[in-house]
């Protein structure tokens, strides 16, 4: 049976639109003026448990619209869902005691008090055998490393530390599906490979399903086997991130430095835009041309200073999903 | 939670800070001192300076007091509301002292029509609900650190705070005193105030706000020293309440009490001018204004005194 | 009957949490207690000089206004040291804030009410406790009687706020109102009912309940009338009620959310 099934799920916002002037205003406060807004505008996915999957896409795209209604926060307008078996708005209760939520900008624990404290607390919110809720803190604590602050107030732990008892936390009542809302936001290189190894252990070892969200490239590449983008409300992509790299993630970006000013740069096969006489940038298609072959040009051909070989900004890459998914339609 | 008007007990709305120019940083304030001090090293040319004229530095604290002012009235709608609460509390007021004196069959008790009695919490309501908090403000001042920035301004940090200070106290004043006389008005049926006491009464509350100011920017500059000033900030509103005649007119307490409130300076803040004004009594003038310029200069020099010291500390650990 | 034990035992850790998390800061935490202590006892010495000087008002003696603020103050301070939040959390329902407690399996009202304490609110349980004890001199069943009525008042003064502040799903804001309306549920429960008369009177027996905090328990602890007691509990069990319906209205209509937060 699946994890999480989502059929034709929809929400319409209704927007005050604001009437200029001064009459305007008076006739907004009479009769206020509404335009719907469609945040989720038909989704439909289904995610088998263990499952580790990607819900990605651009600012507003409806995607916390999307999580709140699979958590129970929000009524959807139309359309179904069920989480474990449970729908969501009607049954929110009995849920939350299956799945947990982390996001990486709000904090569940107790600001002024150790995670330790927060620990406790949160075996009553969940009805947790008290023994039981010891050897499972012990376990997590071991595996996430936390042992050394679980006693020092919240406030005084870096982001990194903090976010690790988050996830411990959220895991205290073994809680069958995930939701993480950008968990290594913030953190530094160090601190988000140990966390998406912990999600990825969390996974392995529990079988928990999750459902990242995250403008992170490599919490997508390194974490989660699927990925499911929306934007403008609906589904535009739902593939295996190994079909996504191979079909989308084609492209690299060369930004290069030059030692003296060279105007008019040009590199056979790849497109250059160029902002200043010391500076370039070159887009690279991999599938027509390999990388090596550009940057033994460039190298051949111009005095470079500095050179840094990117890949593209996950915007841009779900910017070409949609795309070309448009384009797809039109054909 | 800080409370103001004994009636209030709840955490109040914060208000702004009177502090219309804060520092966006609030940084680092060993950084800004490094800069201060290449700027106090004459390494920038110095801008030429007007002429300071006849009414020398005032001018400039005028300015401060009405530009603050204007940033003050967005807060208007907040104070009328405190302002109407008000009229709840006169009305109860009035309630128990009809009571009170109809039981009593009395038109009058040691000088006080019930009239009067409304009259008299109004003003003092209004004088203790007018008062902004700037031990709170000096405090983070000193705790962020501005307080040094403020010190490379040309002009005296404390003058700089009473300009501030005035402007809003007044202001809220005036408020609290035009909605609660309305509905005093409205609930007593008459103005029981007298022309020549409320002129009295003002006086008396302008050198009463100048020495209340001196008493909360000692303990705000006491953050120099102190973990925490709020308890003692509590400590001296509730000295004001309890001990100035907020709710009785001193005449009704019994004579041992009387005599003891009556030797001591808080008094002087609140029970002086409303009964003034109320009474329109000019007799205890003289020795109240006596007594207000005695607590005035003794104030002062406290508060020129832990100053000083202030910044002997500021020189020497940096903040 | 195992629900209930729930959470109750919910509720002591919370409480038990909350108190910790305001130790920290020792030295705030005491000072707020002595000054809600201080501010009460201000009042204590108000009426007593009232009372040397002037007679009963309306049939109230010095002995049944300190009652009045025993059972004021020990009511208040329950409410606001165990559910802290419910004159405050307009602000979380405003800010959207609202779904943190929507995805823990605890009921909501509860959970937000109980998520905060006011430190100075022990001050004032401790106050009019010791207050009861120093002006009634009570025996044990006059005492059994003051702390259920207390407790009473307690659960209006929780339920009071909890609705004012529920206007917040309807309104989007309620913060001010919530604080004026507090500053006057106080006024009015701390002064002699019988000083109001007529549509006031009516008032703080319904929309303002200050008369089952002032004057109903004040006459029941004097006369003894089952009927005064039934009337209190009443009064609590409904406000209770009120206070969770509104709370249910206000949250169907914060997840239906029609109109973007």
């Amino acid at each position: 049976m699946a994890a999480i099934v989502v059929d034709d799920l929809r929400k319409t916002f209704l927007a005050r639109q604001r009437s200029s002037g001064r009459l305007g205003a008076l006739r907004d406060l009479l009769r206020p003026v509404a335009r719907p807004v469609s945040a989720v505008d038909g989704v439909s996915f289904s995610v088998e448990p263990g499952e580790l999957v990607a819900f990605l896409g651009p600012n507003g795209a409806g995607k916390s619209t999307t999580i709140k209604m699979l958590t129970g926060i929000l009524h959807p307008t139309a359309g179904h869902a069920s989480v474990l078996g449970l729908v969501p708005w009607h049954d929110r209760r009995a849920l939350a005691h299956r799945i947990a939520a982390v996001f990486g900008q709000r904090s569940a624990l107790w600001y002024h008090l150790p995670p330790a404290d927060s620990f406790e607390l949160l075996a009553h919110v969940y009805e947790l055998d008290r023994a039981d809720h010891r050897r499972r803190v012990e376990t997590l604590v071991e595996l996430f490393e936390i042992g050394p602050y679980l006693h020092t107030p919240v406030r005084r732990l870096s982001l990194g530390e903090r976010m690790r008892c988050e996830i411990v936390a959220a895991l205290l009542h073994r809680p069958e599906v995930v939701f993480l809302d950008e968990p290594t936001i913030g953190l530094d290189v160090i601190a988000r490979q140990r966390i998406r190894e912990l999600i990825r252990t969390m996974n392995r070892e529990e079988g928990t399903a999750v459902f990242l969200t995250s403008h992170d490239a490599g919490d997508v590449e390194q974490v989660c086997q699927r990925a499911i983008v929306v934007n403008h409300g609906r589904i535009v992509c739902d593939a295996p991130i190994a079909q996504l790299k191979r079909d989308f993630l084609r492209t690299r970006v060369v930004e290069l430095t030059f030692a003296e000013p060279t105007p008019g740069v040009a590199i056979e096969g790849a497109e250059v835009e160029q902002r200043d006489p010391l500076r370039a940038r070159v887009e690279v298609d991999l599938s027509r041309m390999p990388i090596e072959v550009v940057i033994a040009q460039v190298v051949g051909r111009y005095a470079v200073a500095d050179i840094a070989v990117a890949e593209p900004p996950m915007e841009e890459v779900i910017a070409s999903i949609y795309r070309r998914r448009a384009e797809e339609v039109a054909t | 939670m800080t409370t103001e008007g004994m009636f209030s007990r709840g955490a109040e709305p914060p208000l702004p800070s009177s502090g219309a120019t804060g520092d966006p940083d609030g940084g680092d304030l060993r950084a800004r001192r490094g800069a201060c001090a290449t700027a106090a090293a004459g390494e920038i040319p110095r801008p030429a300076r007007t002429d300071q004229g006849l009414l020398g530095p005032l001018p400039k604290y005028w300015a401060i007091l009405r530009i603050n002012l204007a940033s003050q009235t967005a807060y208007l709608g907040e104070m009328v509301v405190r302002a109407l609460f008000l009229a709840i509390i006169l009305y109860v007021y009035l309630q128990l002292w009809t009571a009170t004196y109809g039981s009593m069959g009395a038109r009058t008790v040691a000088g006080f029509s019930v009239g009067q009695m409304v009259w008299y919490l109004l003003l003092t309501e209004a004088i203790v609900l007018s008062r902004p908090r700037l031990t709170r403000d000096v405090d983070q001042d000193v705790r962020a650190g501005d307080i040094a920035y403020q010190l490379i301004r040309p002009y005296d940090y404390v003058w700089y705070r009473l300009a501030l200070y005035a402007g809003e106290r007044l202001l809220r004043f005036a408020l609290c005193l035009g909605v609660g006389g309305v509905v005093a008005l409205a609930l007593t049926g008459e103005a029981a105030i007298a022309p020549t006491g409320l002129v009295v009464g003002g006086l008396l509350f302008v050198v009463g706000l100048l020495v209340d100011f001196l008493g909360a920017m000692a303990i705000g500059l006491c953050a120099f020293w102190l973990e925490e000033t709020q308890p003692f900030t509590l400590l001296y509103d509730r000295a004001i309440m309890l001990l100035g005649g907020m709710l009785l007119p001193l005449e009704l307490l019994p004579d041992p009490v009387e005599r003891a409130l009556g030797a001591l300076p808080f008094q002087l803040l609140l029970y002086a001018p409303a009964r003034a004004a109320v009474s329109g009594d000019l007799a205890p003038f003289p020795s109240a204004s006596c007594g207000l310029a005695l607590t005035l200069a003794a104030m002062l020099l406290l508060v020129r005194l832990i100053y000083g010291q202030a910044l002997r500390r500021l020189h020497a650990n940096g903040g | 009957m195992r629900r209930l034990k729930l959470e109750l035992r919910f509720v002591r850790a919370y409480v038990g949490a909350n108190l910790r998390a305001a130790l920290e800061y020792r030295f705030a935490f005491w000072a707020s207690v002595l000054s809600m202590v201080l501010n009460d006892g201000m009042w204590i010495a108000f009426w007593t000089i009232f009372y040397a000087r002037f007679p009963a008002v309306r049939g109230y003696e010095l002995r049944d206004v300190l009652t009045i603020w025993a059972i004021a103050a020990l009511g208040f301070g329950l409410s606001l040291g165990v559910f802290g939040n419910c004159w405050f959390y307009a602000q979380i329902v405003a800010e959207g804030r609202l779904d943190f407690y929507l995805l823990l399996p605890r009921p909501v009202l509860l959970h937000v009410l109980v998520s905060r304490m006011s430190p100075s609110a022990w001050g004032d349980a401790a106050f009019g406790l010791a207050l009861y004890l120093a002006v009634a001199r009570p025996t044990p069943a006059e005492l059994g009687a003051f702390l259920v009525m207390s407790l009473a008042a307690g659960v209006i003064i929780t339920a009071f706020g909890s609705i004012v502040n529920a206007l917040a799903f309807w309104l989007g804001q309620a913060e001010g109102l919530a604080q004026q309306l507090q500053g006057i549920l106080i006024t009015f429960s701390t002064y002699p009912t019988t000083l109001f008369t007529g549509v006031v009177r009516v008032v703080l027996f319904t929309a303002i309940p200050a008369g089952f905090i002032a004057y109903v328990p004040v006459r029941f602890l004097r006369e003894w009338e089952p009927w005064q007691m039934a009337a209190v509990l009443g009064a609590a069990a409904a406000y209770a009620l009120a206070g969770v319906l509104v709370f249910a209205r206000g949250l169907r209509r914060y997840e239906s959310a029609t109109w973007s937060r």
